[in-house]
Order: C-alpha cells, then sequence, then structure tokens
C-alpha cells in the first residue's frame, strides 16, 4: 500500500471563493439590507485631538422625527471602558477627548438620512488642550499623563516596554572594527481593507443578552473585551463573524469601536441596529500601523563578523493601548536572522493624542527588520562585500541563537539559507543587474531575509475545537478561527479531511462563533494553520481511533490494521473487507462510544522573561526573501518596481494556491509601506481621509510578483506546516530600499521612500558634490 | 430638498433648461467630480442637467481645421477615435486619467469645466491651444481654453451655457504629454506638462506649452513659447533645458520643492518627445 491519497498540499479551491467572485457571498451590510425595523447607528466624534468636554446638548437632536435613541455616557448600561487588552478606552467620552476618534454622543434613528441629520444637530461644547504629539517628548520626566488613571500604565505614557540584553553590548561595540549608528524612521500605515468596521447588533429576546455580527479576529475576544461595557456576563454576548472583507489585523481591535456602538444601542432600544463607518471615519478612527523611531548601533569585526547590536526603539503608541506587543517584537526581532553574541534593545510605546496604533499584519516585524536589514546592506557596502556573502558569514545555522537566547532547530523547520538561495538563483544575483540605454535611469537590485514565529508567544496562546461525527460519516468542525480572506476555512477543512481519513466536502467548518466553539485563540500572530490545525489533528485523531475501535468489532480485525480513506474503513492490505464509516457511526453510537470530541494544542510553554528578554518566545519560525530590482529615474526621482522574487520556508505547505495569495497579498502591502504609505496627521488631526489622500499600490504598480514556496517541516505543526499570514509583509520594504541604495548609491533610513523623497536625495547629493 | 433631474436629448433642450435653471443647476454627465461634491454635501444643486443623452454632443470629427471634440464624448470614446489618434499627447493624457471606470464615465467637457489644479486632458488641451465652444438658446461663442478657467472652480462659460464643442487644431499634432505621480495609476499629478510644436523647414513656428498642477488651474507658459519659436528645434529644445517657467506660481505644500525641482526636466522631455514626433529632432 503506502499509495493513500493525500489532501496535504493539494491546491484545493477555497469554499469560499466562487461566491465571492460571483457575488453571492453575504458580508454583515448584505445582511442588514435583509433585515427589516433595523434602526441605524450614528456617532458624533470630537472635531479635535486633546479638549476637555465641557457639555452635549442632544436636545434637538431628539426632537427630530425618526430619531429612536441618543446616548451620551451618562446612559451606558454598563463600564465606560473596553478594550482588547485593557478596558482603557471609553465607549462614549466622558470628560477628555484623547484623539480625533472619540465619540461623544451615539444615534440611532430609522434610517442613515435621519441619524446623520441628527448628528449635526448635536451642540457638544469643548475647551481645547495642547494635543501631546511627540512620543519621546512625552517620555520626559513630569510630561502631563494622556491618561490620568490607566488600567496599566498608571502613573506613566508608557503603554508598554520590552528590552533584550546578552552579552556586554557596550564593551562588544567599544571594540568592533566598525561601528554603524543610524536612526530609522517607520511611519503610521492604514490597513485599507475594503469592508469598513461595522456591526449589527440584535437584543436576544429568549434568553436576554445580545447578539453581534460583527468582523474581527477572534468571536470570543470581542464577546471578552465588549460585555462588561453591556455589563452582561460573557455567556450572553454571543458574537458571530461572517466572512470578513479584509482586516489585515486591523479588524482584531479597531471594529471594537462600531461593535460597542451597535450593542449598547440595541440594548438601549430593543431594537436591531446596524453601525458602519465611512471611509473617512476608518481613516480617521481605527488603529493603525505603529510609527516608530529606532536608534542603533550595530558592529562588526573587519571581515564582517557581527559583534554586537544597540537600539533604542521609541513606538507612537497614539492614544489607547489597544494590542500592543510593539516593543516586544521590536525587541526580539532588532538582530534579524543573524548570529549577534551582545546585544542590548530597549523598546518602550508612549502614548500620545493620536490615532491609536494596533494589530496590522506583522505586528512590529517590518519596522524591526527594515533597520537590521538596511543596517547589514550599509555594512556590505562599508567593507566593500557582496551583501548575500554579508549575510550568509552571519546567518542563523542550527544551533545558533537569536538575541533572545533561542537556538534555531532544524527539526522546527529551518529553511533561511534555503530561501536566500532560491531568490539569488532566481533572480540571477551572481549576474550584475542589466543597466538601460535610457541615460537618466540607474538600476539596481536589493535584499532582505527574514524571520517570524508562529503564534504569540504568551503563555496563554493555545487552540480548542470541537469535532463533531455525523450519522452519516461526515464531520462538523467547530472553531473561532475567522475567515477573513486569507483562505483558514480550506486549511482547516483540508487537515479535518486528511486526518479523519474522508473527502473535503464531508467536512463542514463551524467558524467564527462564540457560542459554538471553544476558545481557539484569535485568529492573529500566523498561527490558525498551526495551532487550531494540530488542534483539529488532535480532536479527529481521537474520533478517528474510536472509529476504528468499532469497525475492528465489525470487521473482526485489530484497529491497528485498519485505515480509513475517503469515508471507508478497510483492513489494511485487503481492500476487498471493508465497512463505511457512517456505519460504523451508527455501531459506534448503539455502543455508548461518544461521536464528538474537543482537539486541543499548546505549543511547549514559554516564560517569558520580563528582565532580559532570555525566552524561547515561539515554538517554530517561518523564514523568507526577497529580492527586488529597481529602475530609478534620476530627473524624476520617480522609481518602478522591475522584478520581486520572494521565498518563504513555511513549512509544509497545505494549499499551495492559499499560500501563495497569501505570500503575494504580503509581499504587495509591503510593497505599499515602502513606496507610498504614510498615514499623515497634522496636530493629530489626519491629513490622510480618503484613498485619495492615503495611496496604496495599484496592480500597475507591481511587476509579476514571483513566489517560491520552501519546504522546512516543522516537526510540532500539523503535518509539519508553519505560519504564513504575516511574513511576507516584512521583507519588501528592506529589499527595494536596498536596491535603491545599489542604484543610485543612496541609503534611506525612513519610510515610505517616495519619488520626492528619492529627488531631493540626488539633488542634495549634487549640491555636496558641488 | 429634492433636486430637479433632467435628461435631455438635444443640446437645445439642454440650453433651454439651463436658461430657465440659471446658476441653481449644475451639468452633469459621468459626474465623476460632481457626484463626490453632491455626496459631500459640498454642493447642493436645485437642479441636475445630465448631458449624457445627447446623441450629438458625443460626436467626434473633422471639422475644417480642427478636430472637434463633442461636449458628452468620454474619454474612452476619445481613446477609440482613430482621429484622436493623431494627437498622441491627447492619448497619452486621456488614457492616464483616473481608472478605467472613470474613463468611461468622465469627458474631456468636464475635465475643463470643472476648472480643478490638475487635470490631465484639459492641461494637454491647453498645450494644443484648444478652443471651447459655448452654446447658450441666444447663440454661440468660441473662447480660447487659455482664457476658459478663471481660477479654481471658475470658468468663463455662463451659467446659462453649455460646452459643446473642444476644437484642437489640426496643426498640432506633434505633441506630447508627461506628468508625475506618486504612483502609476489613479493618482493625481503632482507636475504636468502637455506641449505641442509646429515647425517649416526645421525651425519652430509655433509653441504652445500649457503647465498642470503648478497654479491654481492650468496655464499657458508663453515665456517658454517665446524661447522656442523662430528657433532651430535643437536649439530651442537647448535654451529651455533647466529652465524654470516664471507663469508656475508654486504655493506652499509639500510638493513645492518637489514641483520646483522637477518641473524643468519634465517641461524638456515634453518638449523633446514633442520635437521628435514633428521630426524636428
Amino acid at each position: 500500500m503506502g499509495r493513500k491519497k493525500t489532501i496535504i498540499g493539494q491546491p484545493v479551491i477555497r469554499p469560499d471563493a466562487l461566491a465571492k467572485v460571483q457575488g453571492r457571498a453575504r458580508y454583515i451590510g448584505d445582511l442588514f439590507l435583509e433585515r427589516k425595523n433595523c434602526l441605524v447607528g450614528r456617532a458624533l466624534f470630537a472635531p479635535c485631538s486633546h479638549a476637555r468636554l465641557l457639555r452635549v446638548d442632544t436636545s434637538a437632536a431628539e426632537a427630530l422625527p425618526g430619531v429612536v435613541t441618543v446616548m451620551t455616557a451618562k446612559d451606558l448600561p454598563g463600564l465606560n471602558a473596553y478594550g482588547a487588552a485593557a478596558p482603557d478606552k471609553p465607549v462614549l467620552a466622558d470628560g477628555i477627548i484623547r484623539y480625533q476618534g472619540d465619540p461623544v454622543a451615539f444615534v440611532a434613528a430609522v434610517d442613515r438620512q435621519t441619524a446623520d441629520r441628527a448628528v449635526a444637530l448635536i451642540r457638544a461644547e469643548y475647551e481645547p488642550l495642547e494635543p501631546q504629539l511627540d512620543p519621546r517628548e512625552n517620555l520626559r520626566p513630569g510630561a502631563p499623563l494622556i491618561h490620568e488613571n490607566h488600567p496599566i500604565s498608571r502613573g506613566s505614557n508608557v503603554s508598554s516596554k520590552w528590552r533584550v540584553e546578552r552579552g556586554d553590548a557596550a564593551a562588544a561595540l567599544a571594540q568592533s572594527d566598525i561601528v554603524l549608528e543610524n536612526d530609522f524612521e517607520t511611519q503610521m500605515a492604514d490597513h485599507a481593507y475594503l469592508e469598513t468596521e461595522n456591526c449589527l447588533a440584535e437584543p436576544d429576546e429568549i434568553e436576554g443578552g445580545i447578539h453581534l455580527i460583527a468582523p474581527g479576529h477572534s468571536a470570543h475576544l470581542n464577546c471578552r473585551s465588549l460585555a462588561a461595557a453591556f455589563g452582561l456576563p460573557h455567556s450572553k454576548v454571543h458574537v458571530t463573524t461572517p466572512i470578513v472583507g479584509g482586516s489585515f489585523g486591523g479588524k482584531e481591535d479597531s471594529n471594537l469601536e462600531v461593535a460597542v456602538m451597535a450593542g449598547v444601542l440595541a440594548l438601549k432600544t430593543g431594537r436591531p441596529v446596524f453601525c458602519e463607518y465611512t471611509r473617512e471615519e476608518s481613516l480617521r478612527n481605527s488603529g493603525k500601523r505603529h510609527a516608530t523611531r529606532s536608534h542603533r548601533k550595530l558592529g562588526a569585526t573587519k571581515d564582517g563578523i557581527l559583534t554586537a547590536l544597540e537600539a533604542d526603539i521609541v513606538v507612537d503608541k497614539g492614544a489607547y493601548r489597544s494590542i500592543d506587543p510593539i516593543p516586544q517584537r521590536m525587541s526580539m526581532y532588532g538582530g534579524g536572522v543573524y548570529r549577534i553574541p551582545n546585544a542590548k534593545v530597549e523598546a518602550r510605546s508612549v502614548f500620545t493624542h493620536h490615532v491609536y496604533g494596533c494589530a496590522f499584519r506583522g505586528l512590529g516585524v517590518p519596522q524591526a527588520m527594515f533597520s537590521i536589514e538596511c543596517q547589514m546592506d550599509d555594512l556590505a557596502r562599508r567593507l566593500g562585500m557582496d551583501p548575500v556573502e554579508l549575510r550568509l558569514k552571519n546567518l542563523l545555522r542550527e544551533g545558533d541563537s537569536i538575541i533572545t537566547g533561542q537556538v534555531m532547530r532544524a527539526d522546527r523547520g529551518l529553511g533561511l539559507e534555503k530561501c536566500i538561495r532560491e531568490v539569488c538563483g532566481r533572480i540571477g544575483w551572481d549576474r550584475p543587474v542589466e543597466q538601460s540605454g535610457d541615460p537618466n535611469i540607474r538600476r539596481g537590485r536589493g535584499i532582505a531575509a527574514i524571520m517570524y514565529g508562529s503564534g504569540t508567544g504568551y503563555p496563554d496562546d493555545g487552540a480548542h475545537c470541537f469535532v463533531n461525527l455525523q450519522m452519516d460519516g461526515s464531520l462538523m468542525v467547530g472553531i473561532g478561527t475567522a475567515e477573513l480572506g486569507q483562505g483558514g476555512l480550506a486549511a482547516m477543512t483540508q487537515i479535518a479531511a486528511e486526518t479523519l481519513g474522508i473527502s473535503c466536502s464531508m467536512v463542514n467548518v463551524n467558524y467564527s462563533d462564540n457560542h459554538a466553539s471553544p476558545e481557539t485563540g484569535a485568529t492573529v500572530a500566523s498561527r490558525s494553520t498551526v495551532f487550531v490545525g494540530n488542534a483539529i489533528v488532535r480532536g479527529c485523531t481521537i474520533l478517528k481511533e474510536r472509529m476504528l475501535g468499532c469497525a475492528g468489532k465489525l470487521l473482526e480485525e485489530t484497529p491497528e490494521n485498519l485505515e480509513i480513506e475517503d469515508g471507508i474503513i478497510s483492513v489494511r492490505g485487503n481492500e476487498e473487507k471493508s465497512v463505511p464509516l457512517r456505519q460504523v457511526v451508527r455501531a459506534a453510537y448503539m455502543s455508548q462510544v461518544p461521536l464528538t470530541a474537543v482537539g486541543d494544542w499548546y505549543p511547549p510553554l514559554n516564560r517569558p522573561d520580563p528582565v532580559n528578554g532570555q525566552d524561547d518566545r515561539m515554538h517554530t519560525y517561518t523564514f523568507g526573501a526577497q529580492a527586488v530590482e529597481v529602475s530609478v529615474d534620476i530627473g524624476t526621482g520617480v522609481y518602478t518596481l522591475d522584478r520581486s522574487v520572494a521565498a518563504f520556508d513555511i513549512g509544509r505547505v497545505i494549499n499551495p494556491l492559499c499560500a501563495e495569495g497569501q505570500v503575494e497579498g504580503g509581499v504587495t502591502q509591503g510593497i505599499g509601506y515602502a513606496m507610498m504609505e504614510n498615514f499623515e496627521l497634522k496636530n493629530g488631526i489626519a491629513v490622510s481621509d480618503t484613498y485619495h489622500s492615503y495611496l496604496i499600490p495599484t496592480s500597475m504598480d507591481l511587476p509579476s510578483l514571483e513566489t517560491i514556496l520552501v519546504e522546512a517541516p516543522n516537526e510540532l505543526g500539523p503535518y509539519g506546516a508553519k505560519g504564513v499570514g504575516e511574513p511576507p509583509v516584512t521583507a519588501a520594504a528592506p529589499a527595494i530600499r536596498n536596491a535603491l541604495l545599489d542604484a543610485i548609491g543612496i541609503p534611506f533610513y525612513s519610510l515610505p521612500i517616495t519619488p520626492m523623497k528619492v529627488l531631493a536625495a540626488l539633488k542634495a547629493r549634487e549640491r555636496e558634490e558641488a | 430638498m429634492a433636486t430637479a433631474f433632467y435628461l435631455p436629448k438635444t443640446v437645445k433642450e439642454a440650453c433651454a433648461l439651463l436658461g430657465e435653471w440659471g446658476e441653481r443647476v449644475v451639468i452633469t454627465n459621468g459626474g465623476t467630480d460632481i457626484v463626490i461634491e453632491i455626496g459631500k454635501g459640498r454642493l447642493v444643486p436645485e437642479a441636475n442637467v445630465c448631458i449624457r443623452n445627447i446623441e450629438e454632443l458625443h460626436a467626434i470629427r473633422q471639422e475644417g481645421e480642427f478636430l472637434s471634440i463633442g461636449g458628452a464624448a468620454t474619454f474612452d470614446e476619445m481613446l477609440a477615435s482613430p482621429l484622436v489618434k493623431a494627437f498622441p499627447g491627447m492619448i497619452e493624457a486621456a488614457g492616464v486619467i483616473g481608472s478605467p471606470a472613470i474613463r468611461a464615465m468622465g469627458t474631456l467637457a468636464g475635465n475643463i469645466c470643472t476648472a480643478a489644479p490638475a487635470p490631465d486632458g484639459c492641461t494637454m488641451a491647453m498645450g494644443l491651444d484648444a478652443r471651447v465652444v459655448l452654446r447658450s438658446a441666444a447663440g454661440e461663442r468660441t473662447v480660447p481654453l487659455s482664457e476658459m478657467l478663471l481660477g479654481r472652480g471658475k470658468t468663463a462659460r455662463r451659467g446659462d451655457e453649455l460646452l459643446t464643442q473642444i476644437l484642437l487644431p489640426l496643426s498640432k499634432t506633434a505633441c506630447a504629454y508627461q506628468r508625475l505621480a506618486r504612483r502609476q495609476a489613479q493618482d493625481i499629478a503632482k507636475v504636468m506638462v502637455g506641449a505641442s510644436l509646429e515647425t517649416c523647414g526645421g525651425v519652430i513656428t509655433a509653441a504652445a506649452v500649457a503647465l498642470g498642477a503648478v497654479n491654481a488651474v492650468p496655464c499657458r507658459a508663453p515665456s517658454v513659447e517665446e524661447m522656442l519659436v523662430g528657433k532651430p528645434a535643437a536649439e530651442g529644445l537647448e535654451a529651455v533645458r533647466d529652465f524654470f517657467p516664471p507663469e508656475a506660481k508654486l504655493r506652499p505644500s509639500p510638493f513645492r520643492e518637489y514641483k520646483q525641482q522637477v518641473l524643468p526636466t519634465l517641461l524638456f522631455r515634453t518638449l523633446e518627445q514633442a520635437a521628435e514626433r514633428g521630426g524636428g529632432r
């Protein structure tokens, strides 16, 4: 035998694909259109970034026909605070405005027009206060507190901090032949999902409580984050998440703003309420990728061996804590994919009156990889060494450790070097870049290498699922994982089908419903395929063993000699002797064998080291490399990305179509981050509040993206898988920056690198040379 | 308050409606600019006259010394017209406006009448020394495009007038259009140049140069035109190399320095391309 068909690694078409491309998939906005008697909720937001709210007069709005209720902070049913990580964001502003997205009043009315008119009739008075917009200033002793009484950061403007220290960085730098000292700056960026934040909230008239139909990364997390604001126990907050129109991390908590509004309005009115941000509101109010500043020193010997790293990192947290492992991630990944024996990295995220920073695909790692990978190219240039040669010289190999002390293991998948060699081979790294015949064009090539752990790295990072055999031999799987467009449903279906031994069409995944699934952990941190996939493997293995046991009795064989394929249990080597799974399920039920199980999986426990950051944060890491070629017009600063080759070692590939889609999507977002995306604010007020002013790349800005999937299996992953969602976003920016360095000899240290920045640098060099 | 909506089928009918409503009406076709303004509540018209269904206004045809582009012709209709292909610069300008959806709906007439700072089609048309025909119930007048734009959102068109034709001189097919933006599509350009040259025996006899995105509305650059006319093409081009035209009065903005640095380059390149197309270089 050994010819068993495998579903793993097959390009199974995603279950959601056809309905989406044919327009039949129903998003939450579609559900609203189908509802009768559903109210529409809208909010009045503060017109400034920092103020004292003096009074709110809602009488004219309340008097408007069609308005059902108007709420201010005094009308709330529960705690006037919520948040994914800490309850620090008011449901409705009460006293202080901390950013321009703080809502002052909610309105529910019979339709959108009436609700908008009512919002315009609300009179709010503010005493303007000076906004504190520079995180470095807010770190100074005596700086006024953004939160007088923050639930976590009492008495400080620091939202979170982390440090990694090993060896003696100062001494090692003092003895290094070369020390590079640079300041890096990265910008805020918007997620640019097609579907803006929304929620349909319905009071539960039978059991009490509320049902929220809302996008998000975890129905359980939505419930936990909001229950206190509703004054309800978790069991009475039912959250379901149908397919989501894109999120990229943003809706993990940005959507809570809209969900809490819909929820309190539904509880107050006793009627279903739909709330949805306009695009402008979404851009102004919802969380962004964190803007950061890093001061870094990287030391090396004259032979190009890295000796030490020192870094001081300040993150603009904005007004609320939201999701904030940014200092932790920027510290642990500060040394990139290299052996650096001495390191001291300190990072702090600091409150300001800007829009808050939230989870965004990559979670601090794009910022970290940008700085180390730029410095690697600067170092190669200083040494007159090929950038790839320098990387290979210092590259993590089995037994080497990153600056957190964690040792890299081949059995967890270590395809880093292979990724670099694959992209170099494909792009032709050993051949010089072909130059253009146009005297205005300079061409260049650049590379970057990255790593990215699967999972959150916190002790509570585990997954559970329900697996529920049906009488016909089909299987229901209950998980909290959300289908955000990433292809999670396809991967989970394949893993369940493969493990149990049935076809994909016999599996139904009940996703993101906190009443129909156990705690799965959020669909974040590039963890779902690995963590939830493992839980499904465990659950299905339990069921399979039970069914093989029953089948053994029916076939009078020992279960060890049986196998299941396509829903048929047969004797290995004697396929004639078989029984359909559905018959076995019935027999099992008659014999009091349970048909349902809970699968669960936790990675090896990591105990974070808050003193020196010396811990084994993630059980496995995804590795990758990206090489690009650019053409720069030195007359205008305009440059084009001519080629992009990306290789990612994601362990065993579950579904190559979905995996390639994730890589292409991530690479595209990384390209936008490098070349143009920039969420701009002035005095804390968003300048970029439309896609006219906030640019993301169009297909015209992209070359045909070349993707290579490298498979270095993770012994702890389901069938060897590792995470794929986030790593692809992290390499593009340094690769493009390094290609520009190669093309025009100018190093950039801040993002995005716009044509304006390129031309200004070329002109500045001209002036210097003159 | 409801907005009256009209969908006239003839120019005469449309002019009668404009005469009736005067300044209280907006003329729409694709609505690619105006619908945004209405949606945001910045524009609250009492009446909306949509000229999309006026068949005669979609015509693109030769009229004596001119190519006439109808006041309702979309960019897509222009791009599909063999007559417009004689003006490669206009094809370039029409082809980069917005997105395929915008080009299917938007028109050159609208691009002119909106009087925005950075309109691609309008800038190229000005660089072709185009004229526009304005019709009202009382009659018709022809205005040089360079006199049509009075300021941001302001044109010489009276409320009762309809722009029925844009006239491009057939002598100006040696033309080019270049723009610089922050991405390859769907971005308003930061600098734009449309230019045409006429030559006789290798000597430039006429030049029309228009600049966009450097003032409140596109403008002609007579300083450049004067430097070119009367010179052999190569010499004329050398004369304007690195020249910053004083007609560009840059306002403070995050892009001011960039515009300052790049306008001479773009101007030179556009003229060089126009000269090549005229066989002058």
